[in-house]
């Protein structure tokens, strides 16, 4: 199917979950409403004109400047999905965008949909702080129930890749760059 | 520390013995494998049969820092490895001597500034010894380091040996 | 023969001998205490919590560091030993019957010890193949063995023991 023909079937069937479809370009698109987003998974992956049974990557964007965390799915059909008189069907790639707000960024896990996406989202809440709700190593503590942190140290505090991040001055008694010019103090 | 040690002043006894100990101490340096990134592969290399660090005794490279007395940190330090590599020299016996192996080990490398997750110098945890910088440095340069390293301990006297050099911070 | 010890050769005093010996023995352990000596009175000591500590690669360890030891090695060794003194008898017994040290005899004399010979040894090893069959058939010669030894082939115990320890524990709280 096309990127059109996809973004035509998701319109029809979930019409308000599909916020916009962008579908010319380098990376055809559909924007979902972040509440929806589970559905629109399942029924992503088990239709059967569509099949999209490889998630590739859960990437995250910060859109500092909209006030805005995108998380984008890039989805590819692994097997030829049934196209209708021809001889080999094609196999489609395809990607989702969530924009969800800076301050309190929640979706859903899409974990048991894809089972790629377990640590994909521990990154993504690692490095960004989209938290996804209902990710199977999901730890609480003073942040509420998030994702387990996959790259950084457990008791790490902020979210490293956010555009608006303060390098941490000390870690464990260990210094560290601290924004400027001033030389490290080496003295421990 | 031990009986002998600290007890006499430097005389003819003294001096045999410390030839006799810095000797062996310098000509049989087990490193303790400790290759993180990059600079590990220099480090292999070095192993390897072009500028075979065995000949100076060093090529036994051990698994397990019991049996080791030398840690070539060769690679960069993270702050979540930070607390693992502190462990580890502190599991070394003494005497254990360390050489910080490339720029990021020497004061954070190209990560000096941006990296928020690396640890700017391994001297910030542990007691250097010998600081070899390059990116990476290639292996002639870290044979250097290792004679540097086995001139160090030349020195070394039982007369006047310094107490405990685990001093690790964090 | 007066001497009731070991016969030298000629020439060779046996108090000279006992004498070497234990020379020998005493510079052997002087060589090794010398070491250990030396090693007390020169090395550093220096006490850190952390040398005794277990050994995990720099992790905090979880757990003792002594496990279980597995069983079934165990029953391996035995059946091991069994079968090898087993084999270790044969050997006398093959060169018999090969007709070593049998060489002034005659060949009608050799006919008849080789049969008596063959049937002892079937009886033998008559005995210890009973044994064998009771291990296979109980299942002792399994590596994976289903509890009862009922039902399952050896396909499925074998899926059941990788799938039981393989998953995870999931969700589990972060660690120190």
């Amino acid at each position: 199917m096309t990127p059109e023909q996809i973004a035509k079937t998701l319109q029809d069937k979930f019409d308000q979950a599909i916020v916009e479809a962008r579908v010319d370009g380098l990376h055809p698109h559909v924007v979902v409403a972040a509440d929806r987003w589970h559905e629109v998974a399942l029924f992503l992956r088990d239709d059967e004109r569509m099949k999209f049974d490889w998630l590739r990557a859960i990437s995250g964007v910060d859109r500092m400047q909209d006030g805005q965390l995108e998380a984008v799915f890039d989805l590819h059909a692994t097997q030829p999905s049934a196209e209708p008189g021809g001889l080999w069907g094609e196999r489609h790639s395809f990607a989702v965008k969530i924009k969800l707000p800076r301050d309190n960024a929640h979706v859903a896990s899409v974990a048991d949909v894809w089972p790629a996406a377990e640590w994909h989202e521990r990154e993504a809440y690692d490095l960004l702080g989209i938290v996804f709700d209902g990710n199977p190593d999901t730890v609480t503590d003073h942040d509420g129930a998030h994702p387990r942190r996959i790259l950084c140290p457990d008791d790490w505090v902020g979210h490293p890749l956010r555009k608006d991040y303060q390098f941490p001055e000390e870690y464990q008694g260990i210094p560290g760059w601290a924004g400027d010019d001033r030389p490290l103090d080496k003295k421990k | 520390m031990s009986f002998m040690v600290n007890r006499f002043e430097e005389g003819l006894m003294i001096t045999s013995v410390d030839w006799a100990l810095n000797w062996a101490r310098q000509c049989s340096l087990w490193p303790v494998t400790f290759g993180l990134a990059c600079c590990a592969i220099e480090m292999m290399a070095t192993g390897a049969d072009r500028w075979d660090i065995d000949r100076f005794g060093a090529g036994a490279y051990r698994p397990s820092p019991r049996q080791s007395d030398l840690m070539i940190v060769a690679g960069t330090v993270t702050y979540k490895m930070a607390s693992r590599l502190v462990r580890l020299f502190n599991q070394m016996p003494e005497p254990k001597w360390v050489i910080a192996m490339g720029a990021c080990t020497v004061g954070g490398g190209p990560y000096y500034k941006y990296g928020y997750h690396v640890v700017k110098g391994v001297d910030l945890i542990l007691p250097v010894d010998v600081y070899v910088p390059g990116c990476p440095p290639r292996p002639e340069s870290l044979l250097e380091g290792l004679l540097r390293l086995r001139d160090k301990i030349a020195h070394n006297t039982i007369a006047k040996a310094s107490p405990s050099q685990s001093e690790s911070a964090a | 023969m007066t001497s009731d010890v070991l016969a030298l050769a000629p020439g060779v005093d046996h108090v000279n001998v006992t004498f070497g010996v234990l020379l020998f023995c005493a510079a052997g352990g002087g060589m090794v205490l010398a070491i250990l000596i030396l090693g007390w009175l020169f090395r550093p000591k220096v006490y850190n919590p952390d040398k005794a500590a277990i050994y995990e690669c720099g992790e905090q360890a979880i757990g003792p560091g002594q496990v279980q030891f597995d069983l079934r090695f165990y029953v391996v060794a035995l059946v091991f030993i069994v079968f090898d003194i087993e084999i270790a008898l044969f050997y006398p017994w093959a060169v018999v019957f090969g007709g070593g040290g049998f060489e002034q005899a005659t060949v009608e004399f050799m006919q008849r010890v080789k049969t008596g010979a063959l049937y002892d040894m079937l009886f033998f090893f008559g005995v210890v193949v009973v044994g064998f069959l009771y291990l296979w058939k109980y299942g002792y010669l399994d590596w994976v063995r289903a509890l009862g030894g009922e039902g399952l082939s050896a396909a499925d115990r074998a899926d059941e023991a990788v799938r039981g320890d393989a998953r995870p524990a999931a969700g589990s709280e972060a660690g120190q």
